[in-house]
């Protein structure tokens, strides 16, 4: 009987090692913690309210994040997003406001417009094997300029509902129609990652892009594809936004760029690939947000905002590195 | 005098599903040449690992000279005179010779200004010492893989050490170069330097060994003075049970050219290569260490680009680009070097095994996760791969059973032409026969295979017939069953 209990016992704590050992159980632990803490402060945390604002507020990043992270698992960087969701917000807005295409076929426009940046990093970055991170930053700076150039700084108003419903509407009044956005890509990606070949010959290019080649893995249209795919992602959320706000700047996703990698490795996602995935970017998300939530509800002063997140993220990877040093280096 | 310069008492070692070391005792005299052998997963490299600081013991003592240490890091270890000469490479790609050699003892002018003059010196004075004649100042990433296994060597003596681990330092060494290492050995052994010599190939043992530790399983079976014993008695000792010897004897008589090659040119590394290769037949490819076999094979595989030639595959003229181009049409290729080349460290072995297969396994786009279970488990029983579950990551995996995981992978793929460059490196004597034995029954199954090694006996043992190539030239074929291991060598240096 002892014998019994002790398997039983040693059993469960080997279970707790296994859930408590993953990172996206201790970012979200982490999450709920702050959240407790700050309740403590203003009782108003837990409110319906500011839940529901929190989850408005992070969808939008949290889209541009997956796309991050199809792209960080290859063991690249894209530093366009910010630019290319702010092409598609002022294309998008330019043609409903000026033209009578419906808005719907906008949307699909501005997808498409989301495709063909990304496409245009990822050609550069496959063709002539130029790092990630100088043709994505070039390629966000050509962007940026070019809406510069197109609005002169001016702001786009008068969206049309059929579009904004989009951003401010919610399904049964309750999950807003971004969060919904967030939660079924969020879905599709994981099972793509987890489920499907082509989610794991990323992971295998990520891992070693020389033994993926030798095992007949496409690499060059693996990376187009995610460069693709991260393109329509930032055009997604670009959109989004705009139908939430009702108007489109040129300066729309401008500090977008590091929340979404930051996202992405708190959640466990490795910067020199191989490693991460679309649960440990939204709990890295769902993490970020409560901090700058918390700071609000708190009464900190915003500025401290960054300097938390800052020391956050170097945890996170501390934690990160640690671990990986801890696996062993076996031969 | 004869003194313990190196004392390990009760080491264990555990990873996550595996104890690779327990309670293992071994010690190390001065002067001394101490082999350390045993099979894939025995624990060789792990025992040494945790000595020169790359990873750190459960529990256990080390004394080194007379003085228990804790040894907590790699560079620890080398101020306390351990110098570990590892079996993969690890060679900083972009700087010189010289200054791999003197990595970390770089000495300085004034402050923090390097003195490049005297570390050319130096460097220059080990490689005379090793007999690795040539430039210094040549980038690291331009040499051989046998010159660079010469500079690892000689980084360890750039720091002085007293303890120095070769980890299976042969196993890209041509005859000459192993014969210099050894004379090296011997007078390292001269200096009083005490030396552990880890390797596969037991004849090496006999010819330049004191004495030799056998490990099995992790643990330490015995420990021997080399000169009461014989091979046999230690291979038996390896595995447990009797070794059965394997030997050629099969006539192949087929006609059917599966894969012809005409006058490949390559712009730096191979000039007219032309060879066929029959359907069913098992080639080999002979040569010394840099004779451009390897960068044959890239070109047919479509990995590098070759200046003129064709390669003909079926009958037909074919123009490979890619590997998935070369994979699509029916041709396979076990890399050389599999840290770099084969396995995909962060993933499971299930993962790297299937990795090819993803497709065939997969049903309207989802893999089915059951069937790869199923073929991982099988080849994992079928090859003895030592590991408590597929789900391990291979990167814990000893590097002779990741190479069986590779070695399966290939075999699951099921490509016409499948071709294995240098299968056993790193293999203990029993897998590697085991190998043989697995290439052999493909071949008896209808597959055609390509074997590239630097082990004469090895294609003399699988081959029905094979080339010889020396510096990018093509320098004969012949029959296996009709020559020599000194026929080859000949043919090769004409």
């Amino acid at each position: 009987m002892k014998q019994a209990s002790n398997t039983a016992k040693a059993n469960t704590l080997s279970l707790a090692k296994k859930v408590f050992g993953r990172t996206e159980v201790v970012i979200f632990v982490a999450t709920i913690v702050i959240m407790v803490v700050s309740s403590f402060f203003n009782s108003a945390v837990f409110s319906q309210y500011n839940l529901s604002t929190m989850i408005k507020q992070m969808s939008f990043i949290t889209i541009v994040a997956f796309g991050q992270t199809l792209v960080l698992i290859l063991g690249d960087i894209d530093l366009s997003v910010g630019s290319v969701a702010a092409m598609a917000a002022i294309f998008s807005a330019k043609i409903m406001t000026q033209t009578s295409i419906p808005p719907y076929i906008v949307f699909a426009l501005g997808l498409l417009l989301g495709a063909l940046c990304g496409l245009f990093s990822g050609f550069f970055i496959t063709q002539f094997r130029i790092t990630p991170f100088i043709i994505t930053l070039g390629a966000s700076q050509i962007f940026t300029g070019i809406l510069n150039v197109v609005t002169e700084g001016r702001t786009i108003q008068g969206m049309p509902e059929s579009f904004t419903i989009l951003g401010q509407g919610s399904l049964g009044g309750i999950l807003p129609y971004p969060a919904i956005f967030m939660l079924v890509l969020g879905a599709a990606i994981f099972f793509v990652l987890k489920h499907t070949a082509f989610g794991r010959h990323l992971y295998a290019i990520g891992g070693n892009e020389i033994a993926a080649k030798l095992v007949g893995i496409s690499v060059k249209k693996c990376r187009m594809t995610v460069f693709m795919l991260s393109g329509i992602f930032a055009a997604l959320a670009g959109m989004l936004i705009t139908a939430r706000l009702g108007t489109a700047q040129p300066t729309i996703g401008s500090t977008w760029v590091m929340p979404t990698v930051t996202a992405a490795v708190l959640g466990g996602t490795s910067m020199t690939g191989g490693r991460g995935g679309v649960v440990g970017t939204i709990v890295g998300a769902l993490l970020t947000i409560t901090i700058s939530n918390a700071i609000v509800t708190m009464r900190i002063s915003t500025y401290w905002e960054q300097i938390v997140i800052g020391m956050v993220v170097i945890t996170a990877v501390l934690i990160d590195a640690l671990r990986t040093r801890k696996s062993g280096i076996a031969t | 005098m004869e003194q313990d310069l190196l004392r390990m008492i009760k080491i264990n070692k555990g990873f996550p599903g595996v104890r690779a070391l327990k309670d293992v005792n071994f010690d190390l005299r001065e002067g001394e040449v101490h082999a350390l052998v045993g099979e894939n997963g025995a624990g060789k490299s792990t025992l040494m690992n945790v000595l020169s600081g790359m990873l750190q013991k459960d529990s256990g003592q080390i004394f080194v000279s007379g003085v228990e240490l804790a040894i907590t890091s790699p560079s620890f270890a080398i101020r306390n005179s351990i110098g570990m000469v590892p079996q993969e490479l690890n060679i900083v790609p972009e700087i010189s010779v010289a200054e791999n050699i003197c990595l970390g003892v770089q000495s300085r002018k004034v402050g923090f200004i390097l003195d490049w003059k005297e570390t050319n010196r130096k460097a220059k004075e080990i490689m005379q010492r090793l007999g690795l004649h040539m430039d210094p100042h040549k980038t690291a990433c331009l040499c051989s893989v046998a010159q660079l296994q010469m500079v690892q060597i000689g980084r360890a003596l750039a720091f002085g050490v007293k303890i120095v681990i070769l980890d299976e330092p042969t196993s890209s060494l041509t005859y000459q170069e192993k014969e210099n290492l050894f004379q090296v050995v011997r007078q390292l052994r001269q200096d009083h330097v005490g030396i552990i010599f880890i390797t596969h190939h037991i004849d090496e043992v006999e010819e330049i060994s004191d004495r030799v530790t056998i490990m099995r399983d992790g643990e330490n079976v015995e420990t021997l003075h080399t000169k009461d014993t014989s091979i046999r008695e230690i291979i038996t000792k390896m595995s447990g049970q009797e070794e059965i010897f394997s030997v050629h004897n099969r006539e192949f008589k087929g006609e059917d050219i599966l894969l012809k090659v005409e006058n490949l040119c390559h712009k730096t590394d191979y000039r007219n290569v032309s060879f066929d290769v029959k359907r069913g037949e098992v080639f080999g490819l002979a040569g010394l260490v840099g004779a451009g076999r390897t960068e044959v094979i890239m070109t047919i595989f479509g990995a590098n680009r070759a200046e003129s030639g064709s390669v003909y595959f079926k009958g037909s003229q074919v123009s490979i680009n890619t590997p998935k181009e070369a994979i699509d049409l029916g041709i396979g290729y076990l890399p050389e070097e599999r840290r770099t080349q084969g396995i995909f460290p962060e993933l499971s072995i299930r993962e790297n095994l299937t990795m090819p297969i993803l497709k065939r396994i997969s049903r309207y786009g989802v893999i089915d996760t059951n069937e790869q279970h199923k073929i991982t488990e099988q080849y994992i029983r079928n090859l003895q791969i030592k590991t408590t579950s597929d789900e391990n990551y291979i990167r814990n995996l000893s590097g002779g059973n990741q190479q069986k995981v590779i070695f399966a992978r290939w075999i699951e793929k099921n490509t016409e032409l499948l071709i294995l460059d240098e299968p056993t490196r790193g293999i203990d004597v029993r897998a590697k026969d085991e190998i043989h034995k697995l290439i052999k029954l493909l071949a008896e199954e209808g597959k055609t295979i390509i074997v590239i090694s630097s082990e004469v006996t090895e294609l003399l043992d699988v081959a029905d017939r094979i080339m010889i190539m020396h510096e990018g030239n093509v320098k004969g074929i012949v029959n296996a069953g009709e020559v020599s291991q000194q026929d080859i060598l000949r043919i090769a240096l004409s």
